[in-house]
This record gives C-alpha cells, sequence and structure tokens, in this order.
C-alpha cells in the first residue's frame, strides 16, 4: 500500500467512514503492521471521545445579544437604503414636472439676487478689506518668536466683524490654528495676502488651520456672533511639536 | 452546515437596510458561535467578549463581504481571526476542580474513566497550540468538513488532516501524563 493510500484510509478509519471494501483492504494491511494499528487505534479512541464530549450543548449567555445588538450601528446600513428611495421617487417625477420645479428654483434664485443687490445690509468688501480698515475696531498685537518659527498676529474688531491679520515665518512647514466657540463666531473668509506653493487652509465650524511655510500673510475674518467676552485660542505646531500656544482675549 | 443560499438572501436584505434579517441572521449562528469561541478560549466570559466581536465585526463588514463565497465560510474565518489573535494575546486554562494530577508511571494500569476523560478534555484542547486547537475545534465543535476547515484557516486539506493528526497524538499524552491508562 502506498503511502498516500495509507493516509487516505487512515483518516477514514479513524471516523469510521470507509466504505465495506476500503475497510475489509486496511484491516488486511493493519494486520500486518501492529504498530500503525496500535497508534490508529489510540488516535480512533481520542476522536471518539472529542466526538461524545462535544456533543453536549454550551449554555449561551442571556446578555450575548442585548450587548451585540447595542453595538451595531443600527443605522449604518439603512441611511443607503433611504438614498435608494429617494432617487426611486425622483425617477418618477415626470419630465413635465421637473421642468416646473426648475423653472420655480431659477425664478427664486433671481428674486433673491434683486432683493440682496437692493438690501440695506451690506457685506463687506473683501477686496479692499483687511484688518485695520475695519471701522470703529479695537485692534492689538501679539507675538510668538523661536528659531523654528515667528507669528505675529494683529487682532481687530468691532461688533459684527473680528479679523486675525497673521503674518507668518518659518523655516519648515508649520500648522496655525485657530479655535473658538461656534456660538462665539463663524468663520466669514480667510485671505491669503502673499503666499506660496505651501500655502494651505482649512475651516470648520469653530476651527480655522493654516498651513504655511517660509514667509506668509495671511487674514482670517470672523463674523460676530455675540456680544460677550470670548476667548480664542491660537495654537501653532511644526510636524512633531506644538511650537505656541495662547488665548487672544475679545472684550465685547 | 449551513444554507448558503438563506444567509446570502440575509445579508442582501441587512445591506438594504432591514434590521431584522440581522436578528434573523444572529439567532442562526448565536450557537455555534459562542460555542466555537468557548472551545477556542475555555473561559465563559471572554467567550461571550469574543462572540459579541464576531458579530459586531460580521455586522460592520458587511458591505465587504463577497458573495461568490459562502457567508459561513466567510464569518467562521473573521471569527476564528478574532480567537486566533485573543489566544496570542492570552491563553485560558479552563479551572477544573476534578483535574486529576500526574500519577506515578509504577503504578497500575487504570481503566479510563470516561467521565473523568470528558472534564479534562476542554482543558487539554485549551493547553494546545493555537493551530492544533483551530483544528480540534472546527472538527468537533462545529463538525465542518476538511475543505470548509480549509477555506476557513485558509490552509491546505492535506495539512488540516496533519494538523488535527498531530493534536490527537498531543491529546494523547496528555491523557497518558495526567495518569489515564487505556486496558
Amino acid at each position: 500500500m502506498k503511502n498516500k493510500q495509507i493516509n487516505y484510509y487512515s483518516v477514514k478509519w479513524i471516523e469510521g467512514s470507509l466504505s465495506d471494501e476500503e475497510f475489509l483492504l486496511f484491516n488486511e494491511y493493519l494486520h500486518s503492521h501492529p504498530l500503525v494499528q496500535k497508534d490508529l487505534e489510540a488516535q480512533k479512541r481520542i476522536h471518539e471521545s472529542l466526538v461524545k464530549e462535544n456533543q453536549q450543548e454550551a449554555n449561551i449567555p442571556d446578555s450575548l445579544r442585548g450587548r451585540v445588538f447595542q453595538s451595531i450601528d443600527h443605522y449604518k446600513y439603512t441611511n443607503s437604503k433611504n438614498d435608494n428611495i429617494i432617487q426611486g421617487t425622483m425617477k418618477k417625477i415626470s419630465s413635465k414636472q421637473q421642468w416646473v420645479v426648475a423653472y420655480t428654483f431659477i425664478l427664486g434664485m433671481i428674486m433673491g439676487i434683486v432683493i440682496m443687490m437692493f438690501s440695506g445690509n451690506k457685506e463687506p468688501d473683501l477686496m479692499n478689506l483687511s484688518g485695520s480698515m475695519l471701522k470703529n475696531s479695537v485692534c492689538f498685537p501679539s507675538q510668538y518668536h523661536n528659531d523654528k518659527a515667528e507669528v505675529e498676529i494683529e487682532t481687530c474688531y468691532n461688533d459684527d466683524i473680528l479679523s486675525l491679520t497673521l503674518a507668518l515665518s518659518s523655516v519648515e512647514e508649520i500648522s496655525t490654528r485657530i479655535s473658538f466657540l461656534s456660538n462665539a463666531f463663524e468663520v466669514y473668509a480667510v485671505k491669503f495676502i502673499s503666499g506660496n506653493e505651501y500655502s494651505s487652509s482649512q475651516t470648520g465650524y469653530n476651527s480655522v488651520v493654516i498651513d504655511t511655510k517660509g514667509e506668509q500673510n495671511v487674514v482670517i475674518f470672523l463674523k460676530n456672533k455675540t456680544d460677550v467676552s470670548q476667548k480664542i485660542d491660537v495654537s501653532v505646531s511644526d510636524k512633531f511639536v506644538q511650537l505656541f500656544s495662547d488665548q487672544i482675549l475679545i472684550e465685547n | 452546515m449551513s444554507d448558503s443560499k438563506d444567509d446570502q438572501f440575509l445579508v442582501r436584505a441587512i445591506l438594504s437596510g432591514d434590521i431584522s434579517a440581522f436578528s434573523t441572521l444572529y439567532n442562526k449562528y448565536e450557537g455555534c458561535i459562542y460555542r466555537l469561541m468557548l472551545k477556542m478560549c475555555g473561559n465563559p466570559n471572554t467567550a461571550e467578549d469574543l462572540a459579541h466581536d464576531a458579530f459586531v465585526k460580521m455586522y460592520e463588514n458587511l458591505d465587504r463581504y463577497d458573495s461568490h463565497y459562502k457567508f459561513f465560510s466567510w464569518f467562521y474565518r473573521l471569527s476564528m481571526n478574532i480567537a486566533i489573535n485573543a489566544g496570542k494575546r492570552k491563553r485560558e486554562v479552563p479551572d477544573n476542580d476534578n483535574y486529576t494530577e500526574p500519577v506515578d508511571d509504577s503504578n497500575p494500569v487504570i481503566v479510563v474513566e470516561k467521565n473523568e476523560l470528558k472534564k479534562n478534555m476542554d482543558r487539554w484542547i485549551a493547553m494546545l497550540d493555537i493551530k492544533y486547537r483551530s483544528v480540534v475545534v472546527l472538527k468537533y465543535t462545529q463538525q465542518l468538513s476538511y475543505s470548509e476547515m480549509a477555506d476557513i484557516l485558509n490552509i491546505p486539506e492535506k495539512k488540516v488532516k496533519s494538523r488535527l493528526y498531530s493534536a490527537r497524538e498531543i491529546l494523547r499524552t496528555y491523557i497518558q501524563k495526567s495518569g489515564f491508562y487505556e486496558e
């Protein structure tokens, strides 16, 4: 008998799954190889013990189900279902109805623009605006220096607008974060007065992050949403560490 | 072991937002996954944690399941990876008040007490190396075929058989060292 056959028959013999013909053939082999037979018989006993022992049912803890259902995000796949429903609904609108919706929307936009043009409240002209040109504003400087970066900030504010004019100078890339309470300020605009290929900004509902390298000048405009005194956090970091951290107090 | 088409139908329903389909799938696999984890780790509390992790991970990754493959193979593979990784960090040997200390080899041959053997078997399985434990648990707890085990463990079928053979040999030495002799 070849080794491959012996291995094949051995596994089946242990598990009791040999056909009658295979059983007779293999039994003949085992009788002439008593050591192999003894070894397989021992294996068979272990196999049978394992089969019997694992027939017992384990008590599943009652808490498992609750834990699982509490942990899963029930809405993970329901949002995609809603998207499908929305898409399906849109398909049902007839082409005539779609044109009505489109014309109404365009008309509304035109009316909105007209109203804005003739309304009394004008937004600041950004092209000509810099911090010191804010009317009736309070201004004060802040400076931070070390061997890695120099940061000068001119803060100006009036009842409506706050501007932070940043003069940044660094050898390596730095990241300047301006953070504030979202109920106190809202980002209005970020304007690079002078920049280079390393200039970039990201705005959030309660922060502005300016990434720069070398000499750069940036103005950040925030809308004042409250008349209560507020603090603005400023932090400057390079790739590895925070270089400066400070608070600017806005007294209203 | 499981109806693959039923599983895939449930998976599609879950991905369409039907949370009750997940409940059905959970009910189907709760017992076998918990038993799998219990045999792999040897501790009911740890088994519950691992089973929880397996179901949550399955749900979270359902959108990555490839329906060309059997669902239960994919789920079992995911579960086994969790169990194996947990086993690498910590191996628990189940408490067994009835564990018998090894006896002197010169003692007379003792007839195997099948009940005592059963009590100690969990302990001995937990003492196996993770690669042997995996095949023993999948074979005897889950009653999987060699091809299914090979698919889940991502090893050739031949290797599954040889590991199982080796695992039984190791268990045999544990039994002999524990003073159980066969008549």
